[in-house]
């Protein structure tokens, strides 16, 4: 039996070493269009990368947090003057861990002084952080921090990306230009405009939906607060608007929203859903699609917004 | 929790160190230490329904028990009943309630007879119609005094609550597994390089092959409208597949997980698609419920020693049993229906126990070639019944194979059905050849790295493949196993 477990420990070394050697040989030749479980999504969606890239040489008073409703629903003119700035650090599907990670990296650089923290209910309902984990990944200088969020997902796929990347970022591989985004308009501190007008016919075409909130997700949430509230961070949660079709085909709207209200009221601090907001009035044409805002419906929504933080000692 | 999530891999680990280092002399503590960690593994899921498994254990012990103190036929008669009436009865309610209303509402409304649909929208527990059919075969083999009643309560809860097959099988008699739980299990290095052989090759089969697969099969059944004939007919084969490789690769994952813990199990698989016609296919395809049916089911009808015209009801109750026990869907009656039509053939002309031997062959001949297509094809068409979501959809799948176009565009229908990833795509179709080879090689073994017999540079490099294969091509995205849903 010793000679097993001596052998088997072997393998298991040889292994190892050889699972680093072929990641790293996927990450420097860039063959992850080969490899299922590797990806590189440098440049992909949301212009994360210049958004990340540009987010590292500015201060900032607010910054959002949240999924792509966070980075195509905020737009930072509105909230930039001479009073304060606002940076936006959403990024496509962002779950509540990548959040957290994203903050701690970002607290010693932008130094904010409140949060918005966007919680759409898709994100903490799901299961599985990968291709949020990846977009992070895939566009950010590869550090401890974002270590631990790959080991966090406990998703191989998050994991041989890290590596991978980490070897590509480590032979200064030189990195893929951002693509253009058909439909995406990317502005200046970090948001990103949607063009165009939600198609009505496929708002009537809508299935339902129950989803389930992922206690581990909500937990995330919670971290976040409590580093907020640890580095002196004033935070505020808020749910973007959606179309009513999109709104009404969710059966169990109070069930996913109950443990953020929840949440929000243990800690004392506001939960604004801008889908329960009568002031509101958006119609389908300031929607680029059943759930995003178009540049008309964030004007709109954004001097809501506004006029929110305001009101309650943001600026 | 799932053989293929990270609960597992740290589940286990800790089960088998505290299994065999603090509890090895001690046979009762590690029976009962199994009972508390398969509670654990199958309350992981959802807690409420370990009371239908408790129910079901102790009421069949008690039964058991009884049926050993009395030798009254009709007291023996009544007792065998409430075990069935019970188990049948949970199953029934839990696995066939919804469809039953659905199906009468559907008939009403078929007669121009408007009812309220009142489904009860039940959860389906997970693995019902594994362990009932398990505590099942016990009291009916202590009714028909082929086995001794087990009077160790803990060693019984062990034996329906086993969780490496306690989910998904194999569905074990208690001739064979529970006097495992009464003699003192020994690990060896034979039995633990096996056991974790065994492991690996079930989780290539089910991450790289059946998850691999598994998208691609959903797009393509999803959209079969638009889907070029070529496509449709590559969308069947790699169902087929999926579902060997999930089903297979669980049972394999079950089998070798229970060797490390010094049990075993039976053979579930045995390379099903190298069969030579249906009746082997049906020899070699999910042998323990096959086994079941026959030993439960069958013979007990009279099997094939009554007169012809029974013989053909026999077979025709057992296939569409079978099919309606895989689930709540005219689908699977259907499938069962199809196999049996397959099957009729081969049992009148006296066919169908030409092929019991596995083939010894080193490369198949051109004739067995032939024959394991031509089985391999009228399965393929038995499946899209069983994948599709209703009849009418299996019945357009088919339509829509000749009359849609029948080659597809590269750049366009292969993009879609490849999600713009051909290179990906054409992957799987390398591992399932990869696998179809391995497991060609090692079809007189008890599973596909069943290797011994190799050089040791060749078996290193197809353990280091095949682990290499799973890091870098699994997919894991806690995907749960099809036959979970039974």
């Amino acid at each position: 039996m010793k000679t097993l477990f001596k052998k088997l420990l072997f393998h298991i070394v040889v292994i190892v070493v050889l699972y680093v050697a072929l990641a790293a040989l996927v990450g420097i030749t860039g063959m992850e269009k080969y490899v299922r479980s590797i990806s590189n999504l440098e440049g992909a969606y949301g212009y994360l990368q210049p958004r990340l890239k540009n987010a590292k040489s500015t201060k900032s008073d607010i910054i959002v947090l949240g999924s792509s409703h966070a980075y195509e629903g905020v737009d930072p003119k509105l909230f930039t003057d001479e009073h304060g700035s606002l940076y936006n650090l959403g990024s496509s599907g962002q779950t509540p861990m990548v959040s957290y990670h994203l903050l701690k990296e970002y607290i010693p650089i932008l130094e904010p002084k409140h949060l918005i923290l966007e919680v759409y209910w898709g994100t903490y309902c799901s299961a599985g952080n990968a291709e949020s984990c990846i977009d992070i990944i895939s566009n950010e200088h590869l550090n401890t921090n974002y270590f631990q969020m790959a080991l966090s997902s406990l998703e191989p796929k998050v994991i041989n990306t890290f590596v991978s990347q980490w070897f590509r970022q480590a032979a200064n591989i030189p990195e893929r230009p951002q693509k253009e985004i058909f439909n995406q308009i990317n502005h200046e501190r970090g948001f990103t405009e949607q063009i165009g007008v939600v198609d009505e016919e496929r708002l009537l075409k809508l299935d339902s939906a129950r989803p389930t909130v992922n206690k581990e997700k909500l937990r995330y949430i919670e971290q976040i607060v409590e580093l907020c509230l640890d580095n002196d961070i004033h935070p505020v949660l808020i749910r973007t608007p959606v179309t009513t079709a999109y709104f009404d085909q969710l059966k169990n709207y109070d069930e996913v929203t109950s443990p953020i209200v929840d949440l929000c009221n243990r800690y004392n601090i506001s939960f604004v859903d801008f889908n329960r907001d009568s002031t509101l009035n958006l119609i389908n044409e300031n929607f680029a699609d059943k759930n995003h805002l178009n540049g008309s419906g964030v004007e709109i929504f954004n001097t809501h917004l506004y006029n929110y933080l305001k009101d309650n000692s943001f600026f | 929790m799932l053989f293929n999530s990270f609960q597992f891999l740290w589940f286990f680990p800790l089960f088998f160190l505290l299994y065999w280092v603090v509890f090895r002399r001690n046979l009762k503590l590690q029976n009962l230490f199994i009972v508390a960690a398969s509670y654990l593994f199958y309350g992981w899921w959802d807690y409420r329904f370990l009371s239908l498994i408790i129910a079901s254990s102790l009421l069949d012990y008690f039964i058991g028990i009884q049926l050993s103190n009395t030798t009254a036929k009709r007291n023996r008669k009544l007792l065998l009943l409430t075990s069935l009436a019970f188990n049948l009865g949970m199953l029934g309610f839990f696995k066939y309630c919804d469809f039953f209303i659905d199906s009468f509402v559907d008939l009403f409304a078929l007669a121009d007879i408007s009812v309220h649909r009142n489904s009860l929208n039940i959860i389906l527990p997970v693995g019902i119609s594994f362990y009932t059919f398990q505590t099942l075969s016990y009291t009916i083999d202590v009714y028909r005094n082929k086995l001794s009643e087990s009077r160790n309560l803990i060693q019984f809860l062990a034996y329906v609550s086993f969780f490496p097959q306690l989910v998904a099988g194999p569905i074990e008699r208690a001739t064979n597994l529970l006097p495992q739980f009464a003699k003192q299990r020994k690990l060896s290095a034979a039995r633990l390089t096996d056991g974790l052989r065994q492991i690996l090759w079930g989780l290539f089969k089910k991450v790289v092959i059946a998850d691999g697969c598994a998208r691609h099969v959903n797009y393509i059944f999803e959209n079969a409208d638009a889907t070029p004939g070529f496509l449709l007919i590559i969308g069947a084969i790699l169902f087929a597949f999926q579902i060997y490789c999930d089903f297979s690769g669980y049972s394999d994952i079950a089998i070798g997980t229970a060797r490390l813990l010094g049990f075993d199990l039976m053979t579930n698989f045995r390379t099903p698609y190298f069969s030579r016609d249906i009746a082997e296919f049906w020899r070699r395809w999910h042998i323990s419920l096959s086994s079941w049916f026959k030993d439960y089911v069958y013979i007990p009808l009279g099997g094939s020693r009554v007169s012809k015209g029974k013989m053909i009801r026999n077979t025709f109750i057992i296939f569409l049993v079978s099919g309606f026990w895989h689930g709540a869907n005219w689908t699977f009656v259907i499938w069962g229906l199809i196999n049996a039509l397959y099957f009729l053939p081969l049992f009148l002309r006296k066919r169908n126990r030409e092929h019991l031997d596995i083939s010894g062959a080193t490369w198949p001949s051109l004739r067995e070639v032939t024959s394991i297509t031509a089985t391999f094809a009228l399965t393929c068409i038995a499946w899209v019944f069983f994948r599709a979501d209703s009849l009418t959809d299996a019945l357009i799948y088919f339509k829509n194979i000749f009359s849609n176009k029948f080659l597809p565009t590269f750049q366009g229908d292969i993009k879609d059905v490849t999600f713009n990833q051909p290179i990906l795509f054409f992957t799987i179709c390398l591992f399932i050849c990869f696998m179809l080879v391995i497991e060609w090689k090692t079809k007189d073994r008890k599973h596909g790295l069943d290797i011994d017999l190799w050089k040791p540079r060749a078996r290193i490099f197809v353990y280091y493949l095949t682990t290499f294969l799973i890091i870098f091509y699994g997919t894991f995205e806690e995907t749960a196993f099809i036959y979970f849903q039974f």
